[in-house]
């Protein structure tokens, strides 16, 4: 107990020491865009501004001052986390380190057994329609929003004790708020961070509407969602979603965002043809020589049909930013346009697309017996030659891998990364064989008792696993393993999951792997998730050995607060994958490429692409400005 | 006639029935739903979903009912209260997705019209007049290239060579500055040159037929004997041409006009896609590839009764033209 309390006052010490204006340079007085002193409508900036010492400073290493001005061009297919990732702003964020620091909240204190966490946020702080911000607008969003699903999502697991009984939320006062559990709750914030982020809506513009819908009283709460964005909903539920969860998209809707979508008509829809997100002028973060953020004064949307487009817009120089494949890499440095590239690593363990998943719950005794012998899922990595099968199925681009962390990533070691990935067919058949198949006369293997093996792979239509079989499966055929493959919609190949229908799965809905298996285990410990091929319904009542030491490992993790041993037990989950591989991948995981118009400035160079980021968000837009 | 007419409008009823049932049941035909585009689309975007959100999903969205029940209450609010339902890509109501890009696809429809019937009945009258010349090979010949290469290929043919001649890419009829500030007057001249590729790129899909028509049929009333008659009469070329050959030959043309009312409201689609046309046609395969049933189903629906619209019209205007079916319908 003394250790938890040494850990628990540091962690305290160390968020409240964020101290916001700590990097802002000495002497220094805020100042603000030319575009909205112009527009003389919304007074000093520091009025604006959360008070000066809560005013948050982006201060990381590799940022330069910037320029105010000009409008980052992007494409986009129509909004939605595209748009809105790159601009989201949650309590907490992760840096570009990969730790949680505050972001909209100032700083958090915890109890000494990790019941009840005070979250202090920033004094003065303001929605981008310039009405303040206060516990009030995070309280009303958890009891009211949440606790009643009115956003279509209801209470995060975030948000649950080791009960499953959800949190209570309570106002302090205008800038404190207490989220209490029934059972210790130590990862809460990093949990918060991935699960839910933002934790707030604007009361003063939802009240109404979202009372109407706990009243049941749906034509007032379309009425009034009508009123708030202009968009007439089918229905309350869907309008909940939309207005409550995926905010950003509807014009009107204030935000702490950085851009909000603008309200002018021809630019304020997502679903238009060209869309606009201009500045937050209530935006409550500066640089360090106090300039309020963010430079770039608007970012611009032109929807377009196909990526080609996209690319085209890029080279043409008329699109500033654009994730694009490997493949178009060498067009885009021929180009004339000035375009640089920057790769940015990942979480996936090897490519997605070429992971297989035996499902280690199978309900057929014979094949659940076959792929939880570490021997057959052994001849199954190394009957494939990964070098060829990898030129053929990425055209060159990338080379042969297996499910492993990818390196810079928790977990990574080069013998992982490479291990079972030698091509030995002749290894393959003695390990067949001593998994307990024997070859029967048609040149296949069959089960001891003679009964046909026969490898039921499937997986969702039209995501190119097709193609990617017809590579593979004459590995399998030389080395004596029948194989059939069946392509199916995503619905039925859902369902099938949830009723542990499926045998095994090339491209599988959920891939194995993300940067950390502490902050998003979904796809790494069984139960939790609906949708994860290699343990199908699998949970702690079903599995056995290993598979029910790491389930019991992620247990011991959600109630050990020391740093250290967090990180040893997550190690230990990954040596049990390491060691197990329950999971196969034939080619190495591809990076994500950004192509930046050099123009752009402040662009994070290395970063990584991860759901749990935001992807692009932790590159910080606010940040980046124009140098012609 | 009008009795004609009237018999035409009240076949147009069964018709219809027959024809959005056909719809509805297509786009309904291959597996899954619009909740699985939706699901599938957001998961790429890095959102999960339990098997609960999905159900309850496809409870909001009414798509747990048997599609024949979702066909009638379809239909339902669409005769009752002119409502042809809810567009789940887009978020609101179907009509106002439709309208959204009518104007404009109006528009762009009827320009590229005139344009093709405005070019082929002059090439197609010079052809015939100048049977075997050269200038008859040359504008058959630039007349079969229009129709034998796909749209969309000449659409990146044209736009790769303009791009290569001056560095800008024209996807769309707006640029970024017209969409940003308005149309103004200094942005007309660009408008018409982003026009130009569109224009020239379906517009000449659909000219070499006319041309070869108008050429075949011109020639065939040629050699009649009422040519001759009038020739003989000493009637001038232009009479026997404009007033006696042109209007014979103008039948199978106008019949095939039919179909020009469907083809003005959607557009074209594919090369619409390819030069980023902000009209009808991508609505509609984008309604198509996600599932969409009620946008979808509106739009087959509307080109489905312009096709009927269209072939009555086609009928009588050829009644008007032709004294022969006018008195053939008389009896």
């Amino acid at each position: 107990m003394r250790n938890i309390k040494k850990w628990l006052s540091l962690a305290l010490a160390v968020m409240l020491c964020m101290s916001a204006t700590a990097a802002l340079a000495e002497g220094a007085t805020f100042t603000e865009a030319p575009f909205l002193t112009e527009a003389s409508v919304y007074g000093d900036v520091a009025d604006r501004l959360p008070v000066a010492s809560d005013v948050m400073v982006e201060d990381a290493s590799y940022l330069t001052i910037g320029t105010y001005g000009g409008e980052l061009r992007r494409s986009a297919g129509g909004g939605n986390w595209d748009a809105g990732k790159p601009i989201e702003e949650g309590l907490f964020r992760f840096n570009v380190s990969g730790a949680v620091e505050p972001n909209v909240a100032k700083g958090y204190a915890i109890n000494d057994d990790a019941t009840v966490y005070t979250i202090y946020l920033r004094e003065g702080m303001k929605w981008s329609d310039g009405e303040p911000f206060t516990a009030e607008d995070c309280v009303w969003f958890y009891n009211a929003v949440c606790l009643n699903k009115v956003d279509g999502k209801g209470v995060r697991n975030c948000h649950k004790d080791a009960n499953g009984d959800p949190a209570v939320v309570e106002k302090v006062d205008d800038t404190t708020f207490t989220v209490t559990f029934g059972t210790p709750k130590y990862d809460f914030i990093e949990a918060l961070t991935v699960d839910l982020k933002w934790h707030f809506a604007p009361k003063h513009i939802f009240e109404e509407m979202v009372q109407a819908v706990i009243d049941g009283k749906d034509e007032e709460a379309l009425a009034a969602g009508k009123a708030i964005c202009g968009t007439e909903f089918s229905d309350v539920a869907k309008m909940g979603k939309e207005l409550l969860y995926h905010f950003w998209n509807y014009p009107g809707v204030p935000t702490l965002n950085p851009y909000v979508l603008s309200t002018e008509e021809g630019k304020n829809s997502i679903k238009g043809e060209y869309y606009e997100f201009v500045r937050n002028p209530y935006y409550w973060k500066v640089d360090t020589a106090g300039q309020q953020l963010p430079y770039i004064d608007k970012i611009i949307y032109t929807t377009v049909s196909n990526v080609d487009q996209q690319l085209m817009l890029l080279l043409d120089g008329t699109v500033d930013y654009q994730t694009v494949a490997m493949e178009s890499i060498p067009t885009i440095l021929e180009s004339e346009t000035a375009i640089n590239i920057y790769e940015w690593s990942g979480g996936d363990w090897g490519d997605v697309g070429t992971q297989l998943h035996f499902n280690l719950n199978v309900a057929d005794e014979h094949l659940n017996a076959l792929f939880n012998n570490i021997d057959f899922r052994h001849a199954m990595s190394i009957c494939v030659d990964r070098e060829e099968f990898a030129g053929l199925y990425s055209d060159g681009w990338l080379s042969g891998g297996q499910a492993a962390p990818q390196k810079g990533n928790q977990g990574y070691s080069e013998e992982w990364a490479s291990k079972w990935t030698e091509y030995d067919v002749d290894g393959a058949r003695k390990l067949f064989e001593s998994a307990g198949l024997v070859m029967g006369t048609d040149g296949f293997y069959d089960f001891a008792d003679g009964t046909d093996f026969v490898l039921n792979i499937v997986s969702v239509a039209d995501n190119g696993a097709a193609d990617t079989y017809k590579i593979l499966e004459p590995y399998f055929r030389a080395a004596g393993i029948k194989c059939t493959f069946k392509d199916s919609d995503r619905s039925n190949i859902d369902n099938d999951l949830m009723a542990n229908a499926i045998e095994a799965m090339l491209f599988p809905v959920t891939g194995i792997g993300d940067i950390s298996i502490v902050l998003k285990p979904n796809s790494m410990v069984p139960g939790y998730a609906t949708n994860v091929a290699w343990y199908g319904t699998m949970d702690e009542t079903t599995a056995t050995g290993d598979l029910l030491k790491l389930i019991e490992l992620k247990k011991e993790l959600d109630v050990t607060v020391d740093p250290d041993k967090r990180e040893e037990i997550a190690l230990q989950m990954l040596k049990l994958h390491e060691e197990n591989m329950w999971t196969l991948a034939y080619v190495e995981a591809s990076s994500t490429y950004h192509a930046v118009n050099a123009r752009i400035k402040n662009f994070l160079e290395q970063g990584v692409w991860s759901d749990i980021y935001r992807d692009m968000g932790i590159a910080h837009v606010q940040c980046w400005y124009i140098e012609e | 006639m009008l009795k004609y007419i009237g018999k035409r409008m009240l076949l147009f009823i069964p018709t219809l029935i027959i024809i959005s049932v056909v719809i509805f049941f297509i786009i309904q035909l291959p597996p899954g739903d619009y909740v699985t585009s939706y699901v599938a689309a957001l998961s790429a975007e890095g959102e999960t979903f339990t098997a609960e959100d999905i159900a309850q999903l496809r409870l909001q969205f009414g798509l747990d009912d048997p599609w024949f029940v979702q066909y009638f209450n379809w239909v339902k609010n669409i005769v009752t209260r002119g409502d042809f339902g809810y567009s789940f890509e887009y978020g609101r109501s179907v009509w106002s997705v439709i309208m959204d890009r009518l104007y404009l696809t109006l528009a762009v429809s009827f320009v590229i019209l005139v344009f093709q019937y405005g070019v082929s009945l002059p090439i197609g009258i010079y052809c015939a007049n100048h049977q075997y010349s050269v200038g008859d090979y040359a504008l058959s010949f630039i007349g079969f290239i229009g129709t034998a290469t796909p749209n969309f290929l000449l659409a990146i043919i044209i736009m790769y060579v303009v791009y290569v001649n001056t560095g800008e890419v024209y996807l769309g009829l707006f640029s970024t500055e017209m969409l940003q500030n308005g149309m103004r007057w200094e942005y007309v001249p660009e408008f018409l040159g982003r026009c130009l590729i569109p224009l020239i790129v379906i517009g000449t899909s659909g000219t070499c037929g006319i041309i070869r028509t108008v050429r075949a049929q011109m020639l065939d009333e040629q050699a009649r004997q009422y040519t001759l008659t009038a020739r003989a009469k000493g009637c001038s070329e232009a009479t026997i041409t404009y007033k006696y050959c042109l209007r014979a030959a103008l039948n199978p043309v106008v019949s095939g006009m039919a179909g020009s009312l469907r083809t003005i409201f959607s557009g074209s689609t594919v090369s619409a896609i390819v030069m980023n046309l902000a009209i009808q046609g991508p609505v509609l395969l984008t309604a198509l590839k996600s599932q969409d049933m009620y946008l979808a189903g509106t739009i087959v629906l509307i080109q489905a009764v312009l096709v009927l619209v269209g072939t009555l019209l086609s009928d009588i205007a050829l009644a008007w033209l032709d004294p022969r079916i006018r008195f053939a319908e008389r009896g």
